[in-house]
Parts: C-alpha cells; structure tokens; sequence
C-alpha cells in the first residue's frame, strides 16, 4: 500500500503547518458487477480503484485533499496548497509503531461462476409465470483493503469482502405492469451465495411482482401504516436515522437536536445502530477513520440516548466517538453515517396488528427515501403496498408516497411485532454511497400522510 | 493533450497488452480538479482539494471485448488480468470508438477554468452568510459552499490518435435555517458561474434566506385537486427524472412511454425541450461525447412530437441509427451509456415571469421545494408522487406557506396541457444532470394532505 515512512512524513508535515490532527487514509479496492437482462450479459465493469485521502484539523477550521498518487512529491505540494498560511513548532516526530491488522477469508468466484449465478437466478424468476416479462439480476462483488493512520497513534488496516445480488422482476398483463425487487448482501465472499437459494430468492421476487398487478392507484390521506419486516427498516433510517448523525445533530441543525435524554418516541421504540453484527452488509472491524466498530443504542424504549459521531463532528460537539465514520472512497472526507440500524423487535403480533385496521396501507417493500435532517420532513416510495380493509389485506396499490416528519412518525409507532429480519442496500449522503444494513420487525404506525395518483 | 509523463506510461501498457495479442486497445481517462470551500454554521470551515486520474481501457482479444478500469497504469498483469476475464463473459458485439487516426485534437477552450484565490473565496463565502443572517427570524445557516471542478477527458487511440475535451464550473450552494429551535425550516439557493468573483452569491443568499422565512408557520394542506405551479428549480427537477424516456435503449426495450409514439403528437405545440450544448448557463461544456463523437444542438421535443431519440455508439448499432454524440459515463468506471449535457425546456409562447402565471392561475399553490423525485417519480409510466412545500395563490399572489403533502400526477399527461410557461430559467444542482427550466403553470394536480 504506501510506506510507513512516507505516512509519518506526512502527518509530520501536517502537524509542522498549523495542524493539530492528521490522518492518512489509503484505500485499495477491487469491484466486480455484473448486470443480466434476461440471458444477455448488459453491462459488466471490473477494475480496481486505489488511492489516498490526507485529512488536517487545525482548530475550527478542516482540510482534505485526495489522489491517486501515492507520492509524496504529489501530495506534500497539495497539502501546501491547502495549508499555505500556517505555521507551528512540533517537538516530536509521528512516529506510528505496530500496525494492527483485521484480515477476512472469502472465497473468490471466477466471472463464469458468477454469471452463471446471474443467469440462473433470471431463468428462475422467468420460469414462475408467462406474465413475468422480464428478469434483471445484479451481481457486486467488492474487495476493499484500507490503512489508516492518524497523529494519535490509530495505525490499522483491514481487508474486508463485500457481496450483493440485486434482483428485480417485472410482470406484464395486457397494459398492466408492475415489479418487485430483493437485494441480499453480505460482509462475506462468493460463500453466502451457499447459505441460502439465490433461485428461490428469484421466485419469491418475480411471485411478489406478480401479486402487485391490477394495482389500484394510492389512496391519499391520513391513515394507519403498517411497514413489513426487513428492508422496511429503511423507513426509520431516514425518517430518524439521518437526523442522529453528529453531522446533523450538532449546532441546532436536526429536529432532535438538544434533545438528548428525553422522550421522542413511543416506548415501543427502540432503535440501534450496530456495525459489528458478524457478515452484516454494513458491518466491518473498523470504521472509516480507525476506531473500532459497535453497537450504539439510538433511542432507548422512546428516549434519546445517543447519537452517532465521526472525528471531526466528536470535536465540534465534545463527545465520544462511535465507530460511525464512513465513507464511499479516498474521495471522500468520513462523516458520522449509520451501519446496519435497526429497530429492536417487540411483542406484537403482525396478524393482530392488520387486524385491528379499518382503513389502512400495509407496505410490504419500499423503495427509496429521502429526509431533511433540519426538519425532520420525509418522503419514502414503496414498490410494494397493500390495502388493509376490515382487518384483511385486500388490493395491491401501485407507488405510493409516504411523509410525514420523523419526530411525530416515531411517537405514533403503536406496534412493534416480534418477527425481526435485516435488509441490505446503499444510502447516499455527504460522504458518498456507503453499504447500509436496514431492518425492523413489523411496525404499526397509527397515522402516517399518503400520498399517490387517485382522485 | 495528455502531458507527457502519463503518456509515456499509457504507451508502455500498450505495448504490454499487444504482446498479450490485444487489438484495438482504446482508452478513456478523465483527469479531474476540484476545490471546495464551505463555511458552516458560523464558524466551522472546511477545504478540500483533488487531483486525481483515472483510467479506463477497452481492447479486443481474439475476437471479444474486455475491458477495465484503474486508477495505476503501471499495474499491467492486473489490467490485463481483467480484460482477458472479462473478454471471457462479455457477449456484447464490440463497437470501436472511431477516432481520426493519426490526428491529435485538442478543444481550444480560453475561459472554461479560472482558479479563484482562496482568500477572495473565503470572504464571498462570509459575505454571504452575513447577508443571510440579516434577515430576522433566520437561526443559522447550516452551510454555505463554493465548489469549482474541471474535469480532463482523454480519448486515445492506441499510441496513435487523441482527443481531448474538458467541461468546468463553478458553483455555488447555501442552506438557510429560519424559524424556531422548536420549529425549523430551511430553504436552499444555488447559482453557477464563471468565476466566485461574477457570481452575485449576496443576493443568492438573501433571496434563500427570504424563501426560509416565508416557509415559517407552513401546515399540511386538505387533500384534493388543486391547480398548480411548479417554481423553475422544481420544474428542472422533475423533466431530468423523465429525461430516460427519450433514450433509444428505453424505447427498444420498450420500456419507454415513447415507444411507439412516432409521428404521434404527444405534447401541447408550445413545448420545446432540447439540447444544447453550447448553453451558456449550463453546468457542462463538451464539444465530444465520451465516445469520441461530436455532440450537437438538438430538439428532444418539438412541435408537440419526439424529434430525437438519443442514442449512444452501442445503442444506435442496435437501433441501426447513428449515433447522436451522447454517449457519456454515468460514473468513471462504468461503460458509456446514453447521458446528455444541457437540457433547456422552454416553450415558445413563453410569458415573461412567475407573476404572471400567478395573475394566470389566480387561485391554487406555487411548488417552491419537491424531494423524493429519485424514487418517486417514475419515468417508464410517466407519474410521479412527491413530497412537496411552497405557498398558496390566492388572486394571483401568494399567501399562506404549506408543507407536508404530496404532489401527484404524470408528466406526459401534463405535457399535453395547456401549459404557461415562463422565462425564469432555474438549473440543477451539479450532482443531476445539467437541466434547465423556467416556472411552469401545468394545470391541476392531485394533493395528499390532511
């Protein structure tokens, strides 16, 4: 990767121009995707990406700077650039000792063995029904070694092995269309894809795909939501997880902030951010600045108990760090991001919880979403939604949109099942897309804004 | 041209790919410089500069077509390793770009990069926010950013034929806070320009900071079908999430609503959106796309019909059309694909403000933010439902603000109306396409409230 020496000349460099913190990420990663439409190999993209990123603190005031070149005669003149003006006086040079290094086996699978995955999982999914037009898998493999090293001693590198497949199906009846997808993912190598069936997973989505046709357009309006397990967990993501990183949360820019220690949700909530759940998709040893990865409790039976918080965020606030800087690439400066969050599962039932519902929405898969952190306003898009009348699911519903403001959501969650699962997908913020881990067991919310198409 | 060092590197990997009998080696490298200086909140500043190079290389070997991409040239097993793998899988019939051989082009560009002084860029950044604070009732603003970025393309034929292209600008964002601790809202404004020193960034400031305060006090609106104007950033939002519908791969794969809409009228006369990309206030400045073929000024919409698909060399092989100069990478490691450089809609019985089309619509809402368009809106059906804010028109002049309802409707459905179209031209921020539009009356739409 890059030498010891050349590191510590670095950070020697920073801390001898006005700097009272330094670090050096240096990052080399090699990513494999592939993507199928039916039989036919559409894209594939291969390649490895390896560069560094230097990050300088000095007082209020933070500097990055980033390249591919790993010479100092390249980096030292940027560094100048960034910190021309200052000047300090260092009596002791970085010096890093012993690197602590976190390893992880996986096995590697040659591009035929992973096309053939693909394939397979199309030819599965296509097999369920003639209505099911089409298949689209994705396959990402990513294979990412990093070192860091900072002016307080953190000299650390892991090795970690990243794997997803993305499967999308569509069905088409007449003019009717409608589709569902499923993203399992793993920290892991090409074995996760022996820990269950990817051709099954296919069926499963392209049979979800098939029971939302003759969808009737989005009710709109006030009503009780009730959001499936797993992936639903995205909804919590944004509608509060944004809103308690440090990056957010400090200088009175979030809805909770200065709300530390009271009640900001219903009891049945408790929240938690965790980046060591073993083989989990956001999950690693370390973060993206060196401190080791943990469990956070966010909010606690409805209490704000914590947040999450990156190095430069830590010091603006004057508290402890989490394990939460993350970033995309050495392109990126780390910021406080979350890892795999979830909601803790409750005591409910989810059949008594559809059957106490007049008039409501159950969302059996979402989409996308997207929050304003200042005030708490969010938006998600389900891709798969179900009327819930007299207690029963009845109607699929196409696209609906659901808002609301995450402050009022989590105090009007009013049932939380016992049927936990985790989620896996991207979110992408400040610092880039980074891997995400969602997950929740089934939530009621008692009234949630529905937006959509019907009149 | 390249500098020379770098093309001393590419020639030797060159010539360690044909001993490994690669043929038509091209490659495609971007070199980009940014700088980026933000104030936050006050009294945090942030400055972070890159400079950095990446590669991407397509060749032939025995018959098929690999490719790959690196940021080390001189990694030559490695590279060759993934071409020679993916040369193994890659079905797809291998379209050459075709440079002029033997011919080395270079954009002769004299204004597109000014590198501004980091002091001249910190004082406009606190003129700025100190504009913004003056205002009563705003708390804070969580940031205000000064972003310049050039990016280098290479296009390179073997040892032989280059071409080179380069796009710039130079942007700059701020989010105001307003209200209460215990009831915020914020508001965003953005401009692009040559330089920090031509761009107004005061009056930007000043005119978000307004917006922050006038969404004070805002509540969800009742439920219902309310006519509707879209403010012009809002406007070039939501036509760049429907720009896919105008790709030819979308239309051969029948995904597009426009398949098989050929000759038909599909849209009210009035509506022009077309593609310029010599389009002074757009964030991007190509002369080439980046397969090497000259991008050209053309009509998407016209007349009320589809003038042009877009087609990048891959589609347009497969289509049996030519390519239309729009074949661009989505990110530097993918594959050239159909992307665009700057989209103007604009209609030609355009009105000259947004007040008239207030004066016009005399009673319904003014859409002055929309978020979730990345997954709520839906380009291969054309609807759309979006969280939305802005203020009620009442008499032609707005009043109350709202928030916290969406917006509903489709896009091809509103083409066909009788739409008002002003001249206010808004443009995207740099991380979408380059879009630009103006505010537009649309007609009604359907609201989701309380």
């Amino acid at each position: 990767m890059m030498h010891q020496s050349s590191i510590e000349r670095i950070l020697d460099y920073a801390l001898s121009h006005g700097g009272d913190f330094a670090e050096v990420y240096v990052e080399q990663t090699r990513k494999k995707r592939g993507s199928m439409l039916g039989d036919k190999l559409v894209d594939f993209s291969s390649g490895h990406d390896y560069g560094v990123g230097i990050r300088v603190f000095a007082g209020t005031e933070y500097y990055y700077c980033s390249s591919e070149d790993f010479d100092e005669a390249k980096l030292l003149p940027m560094m100048q650039s960034l910190l021309k003006k200052k000047q300090s006086h260092v009596d002791e040079k970085v010096n890093l000792g012993a690197k602590r290094s976190f390893d992880m086996s996986g096995k590697e699978e040659p591009l035929t063995g992973q096309v053939s995955l693909l394939k397979k999982c199309n030819r599965a999914g296509k097999s369920v029904s003639d209505i099911i037009s089409q298949m689209n898998s994705v396959l990402q493999n990513v294979d990412q070694k990093v070192l860091i090293a900072n002016t307080e001693g953190i000299y650390r590198e892991e090795h970690r092995k990243k794997t997803r497949l993305f499967i999308k199906a569509y069905a088409k009846d007449g003019t009717e269309t409608a589709s569902s997808y499923s993203g399992p993912g793993a920290l892991s190598g090409f074995e996760f894809y022996d820990q269950f069936s990817p051709e099954e997973c296919a069926k499963r989505t392209a049979k979800e795909a098939l029971s939302l046709l003759g969808g009737i357009p989005s009710p709109t309006g006030r009503m009780p939501v009730v959001i499936a397990n797993g992936f639903g967990g995205l909804f919590f993501h944004e509608a509060c997880g944004h809103s308690l990183e440090a990056s957010a949360l400090l200088d009175g820019c979030s809805e909770f902030s200065d709300l530390h220690g009271k009640q900001i949700a219903s009891q049945k909530v408790t929240l938690i951010d965790d980046g060591r759940i073993p083989g989990e998709w956001g999950s690693s040893k370390m973060d993206d600045e060196g401190t080791m990865t943990r469990k956070n409790i966010l909010i606690e039976q409805g209490v704000l108990k914590g947040c999450l918080t990156d190095r430069w965020n830590a010091r603006k606030g004057n508290m402890a760090l989490t394990g939460s800087g993350r970033r995309e690439n050495y392109r990126y400066a780390p910021v406080s991001r979350m890892t795999n969050t979830y909601i803790a599962p409750g005591k409910d039932h989810l059949e008594q919880m559809i059957k106490e519902i007049d008039r409501g929405l159950y969302v059996s898969s979402i989409n996308a979403g997207s929050v304003n952190p200042v005030t708490g306003e969010f938006n998600f898009n389900t891709s798969g939604a179900y009327m819930i009348e007299n207690g029963i699911l009845t109607r699929p519903v196409k696209s609906a949109t659901l808002i609301g403001r995450g402050g009022d959501i989590l105090k009007n969650v009013d049932a939380v099942a016992d049927n936990f699962l985790m989620g896996q997908g991207f979110c992408y913020a400040e610092s880039g897309a980074v891997f995400i881990g969602a997950g929740q067991p089934s939530v009621r919310i008692s009234e949630l804004t529905v937006g959509g198409n019907a009149k | 041209m390249i500098e020379e060092t770098k093309r001393a590197r590419i020639n030797r990997l060159t010539d360690f790919l044909r001993k490994r009998n690669f043929t038509k080696i091209q490659y495609y490298i971007c070199h980009t410089l940014s700088f980026e200086d933000e104030l936050k909140c006050g009294k945090w500043k942030d400055r972070k500069i890159a400079d950095e190079w990446i590669y991407a290389v397509e060749a032939e070997q025995e018959g098929k077509y690999g490719k790959t991409y690196f940021t080390q040239p001189d990694h030559w097993e490695e590279i060759a390793l993934c071409l020679e793998e993916t040369a193994k899988v890659y079905s797809r019939k291998y379209i050459p770009v075709e440079l002029p051989l033997k011919e080395k082009i270079s954009k002769k560009e004299k204004s597109i990069w000014k590198e501004d002084g980091f002091d001249e860029i910190s004082y406009c950044l606190e003129k700025a926010q100190k504009a913004a604070m003056s205002f009563p009732g705003v708390l804070q603003v969580r940031q205000c950013k000064y972003q310049q970025k050039l990016q280098e393309i290479f296009l390179i034929k073997e040892n032989e034929a280059e071409l080179s292209d380069q796009t710039a600008y130079h942007y700059f964002e701020i989010d105001v806070i307003a209200g209460s601790p215990e009831r915020k809202e914020s508001a965003s404004g953005r401009i692009y320009g040559d330089s920090i020193a031509g761009m107004d960034v005061e009056s930007c400031a000043k005119e978000t900071a307004f917006e922050a305060i006038k969404r004070i006090g805002s509540k969800p609106l009742f439920s219902g079908q309310y006519n509707v104007i879209l403010f012009n950033h809002v406007m070039a939002e939501l036509v760049e999430a429907y720009l896919p519908a105008f790709y030819l791969r979308n239309v051969l794969d029948e995904r597009s609503p426009l398949t098989e809409k050929n000759g038909i009228v599909i849209a009210d006369r009035q509506v022009l959106i077309k593609e310029d990309p010599f389009y002074s206030k757009g964030a991007f400045k190509r002369s080439w796309d980046d397969e090497g073929r000259k991008v050209s000024k053309k009509y998407l919409l016209r007349n009320g019909k589809v003038e042009c698909l877009l087609a990048d060399r891959q589609t347009a092989a497969e289509g049996k059309v030519e390519p239309t100069g729009n074949g661009f990478k989505t990110t530097l490691q993918s594959e050239a694909e159909t992307g665009v450089t700057n989209i103007v809609f604009d209609g030609t019985n355009s009105v000259s403000s947004l007040d008239s089309l207030k004066k016009q619509m005399k009673h319904g809402l003014l859409i002055t933010e929309i978020d979730g368009v990345f997954a709520g809106a839906n380009w291969e059906t054309g609807d759309f439902s979006l969280i939305a804010k802005g203020r009620i028109v009442d008499e032609g002049k707005e009043t109350d603000p709202f928030s916290k309802i969406t917006i509903a409707g489709n896009f091809f459905d509103i083409l066909k109306n009788n739409l008002v179209i002003a001249v206010d031209h808004a443009v995207t921020p740099p991380y979408l396409k380059s879009v630009s539009a103006p505010s537009v009356f649309v007609g009604e739409l359907t609201v989701s409230g309380k």
